[in-house]
């Protein structure tokens, strides 16, 4: 939760409280756009653009309260924006292969270790094939644990839109995933359901 | 695997991991203060730039008068060339270049020795922007933008670049101010944190880059009528260059020895009378749809 002080700080033009927003949200707002943009040059471009979009406007935000609803706006459309621009681009990489790199899940043998990378690998792989508008909604839903009504007012859409795209864009992990993996390990909630409106 | 996980939760665990490993880079947050503070700071620079010519003292007048006409990579900060025209600086600095996928990106280049720098002179007539001309230029846009501010500038030979000053309205001798300088006049008005710039000259010069003033054409350039004059779209790179400032922090010269963050300027621009104009996006944030009410604001007004 964001504490609105800093975020009056902020709009007293206290430098120090523009650190510690960057320090409280950078991280988040780092791996949301480097899950929506695949690469983490990108990534940093978008987070420090959107920063300063925020720095700039950060005034005119009236609540506090919804700054991350506000901030996330930025982020997303920021990310919508150069993201455009880099499809014109020939040479897009693969996703990062980092996550062999991992070290976390200590406690798993190799087996599950395997697997569960083979897994967030098939995920993740097709999450960054889903459109952009899907893809923030999934990457809002699940990474960032918004509800349909904040993912609405930070993509701008309406809430039927958002649970639409998050229906769809789950159909296509659950294909995806179905590919890769036997059915009886994949359960998908249908939709509209209970799981879908969980952060609700 | 664990049959009792479910989709969700895969999906959530797959989107989560790696987070951890991932190290926040806090210069990104150093770099957008600084484009703040610079950004900021410009703005006051104008104004003081605009006190400084209100009060009339010619000699700080020398300073240069940035116009989007000549030099529009200099409009952005206020630099002056005639100051970085006579340092000899030996050192890498960033020049922008086009790469084969259209970006423009910043690369360093060695500074060239001012003596070896061509000055790229202008050929055409240079005349004065009538006075009837500037009593027509509008006080608001289209969109809620409205009259800040006018600078007024001439053509100078020697260094190939603009001067001149700026004027407030109501404030200072604007007939001196004219008399001295009258070969093209920028208005400035804002919105918010928006500012659309309006310039009018009697000289059609060309977008120049760099310090070695490569001439570019612009991109997505596209051709249309406002009313019935034939006007061009067109968008530029502009690129901003941290800033020195003086110890008074009322005026600095951009370092060209840092990278630059390059942000597109779109601009709109036509001929009526004899004379050429151009609007243009001061902060790099409007797109054409924005700009042509301006520029038929100001169209309207001329005729």
């Amino acid at each position: 939760m964001i504490d609105t002080e800093i975020i009056l700080r902020c709009q007293n033009d206290d430098p120090a409280a523009y650190d510690e927003l960057y320090k409280a949200f950078g991280k988040k707002a780092l791996w949301t756009a480097y899950l929506l943009a695949g690469r983490m040059s990108i990534a940093e471009d978008i987070v420090q653009e959107a920063f300063f979009q925020c720095f700039r406007n950060i005034k005119r935000l009236k609540k506090p309260e919804l700054f991350h609803i506000w901030f996330n706006r930025i982020l997303i459309r920021t990310c919508w924006h150069m993201m455009k621009r880099e499809m014109k681009k020939t040479v897009v990489p693969p996703e990062a292969e980092f996550l062999s790199e991992l070290n976390g899940n200590g406690d798993m043998n190799l087996h599950e270790k395997v697997e569960s990378n083979q897994i967030n690998s098939v995920i993740r792989k097709a999450v960054k094939r889903l459109k952009p508008s899907m893809r923030s909604t999934i990457v809002l839903f699940y990474y960032n644990d918004f509800t349909i009504s904040e993912i609405a007012r930070v993509t701008g859409c309406l809430q039927g839109t958002v649970k639409s795209r998050l229906h769809y864009a789950k159909r296509i992990l659950e294909k995806e995933l179905k590919k890769h993996f036997s059915d009886k390990h994949i359960t998908v909630p249908g939709f509209p359901g209970k799981e879908c409106l969980e952060n609700e | 695997m664990n049959k009792n996980r479910t989709f969700d939760v895969l999906v959530k665990k797959a989107l989560s991991e790696g987070e951890d490993n991932i190290r926040l880079n806090l210069k990104l947050a150093s770099e957008a203060k600084l484009r703040l503070m610079s950004d900021e700071k410009r703005n006051i620079t104008i104004m003081n730039r605009i006190n400084i010519f209100s009060e009339f003292n010619f000699k700080k007048a020398a300073v240069v008068f940035c116009s989007i006409i000549f030099m529009m990579i200099f409009s952005f900060t206020f630099i002056s060339p005639v100051r970085a025209v006579g340092k000899k600086v030996k050192t890498m600095i960033y020049d922008i270049v086009k790469g084969k996928d259209g970006e423009y990106v910043p690369v360093q280049v060695p500074a060239v020795e001012p003596e070896e720098r061509e000055i790229l002179s202008y050929e055409g007539n240079v005349t004065a922007v009538s006075k009837d001309v500037i009593l027509k230029i509008p006080a608001n846009l289209a969109g809620g933008y409205t009259f800040s501010h006018q600078g007024f500038g001439r053509y100078d030979a020697e260094t190939g670049s603009h001067i001149g000053g700026g004027s407030k309205p109501g404030e200072g001798n604007w007939e001196d101010l004219y008399n001295k300088f009258n070969q093209n006049v920028s208005t400035f008005y804002h919105k918010n944190n928006s500012v659309i710039v309006l310039t009018i000259s009697c000289m059609d010069s060309p977008f120049v880059l760099n310090s070695r003033y490569e001439i570019i054409d612009g991109d997505n350039k596209e051709d249309f009528f406002i009313n019935t004059i034939q006007a061009e779209y067109a968008e530029y790179p502009a690129a901003r260059y941290p800033i020195n400032w003086d110890a008074d922090h009322k005026a600095g010269d951009e370092d060209r020895t840092r990278k630059p963050t390059i942000r597109m300027m779109h601009t709109i621009k036509w001929e009526y009378n004899g004379l050429y104009y151009k609007v243009y996006d001061f902060n790099c944030d409007l797109d054409q749809e924005e700009l042509k009410p301006a520029a038929e604001s100001v169209i309207e007004s001329m005729m």
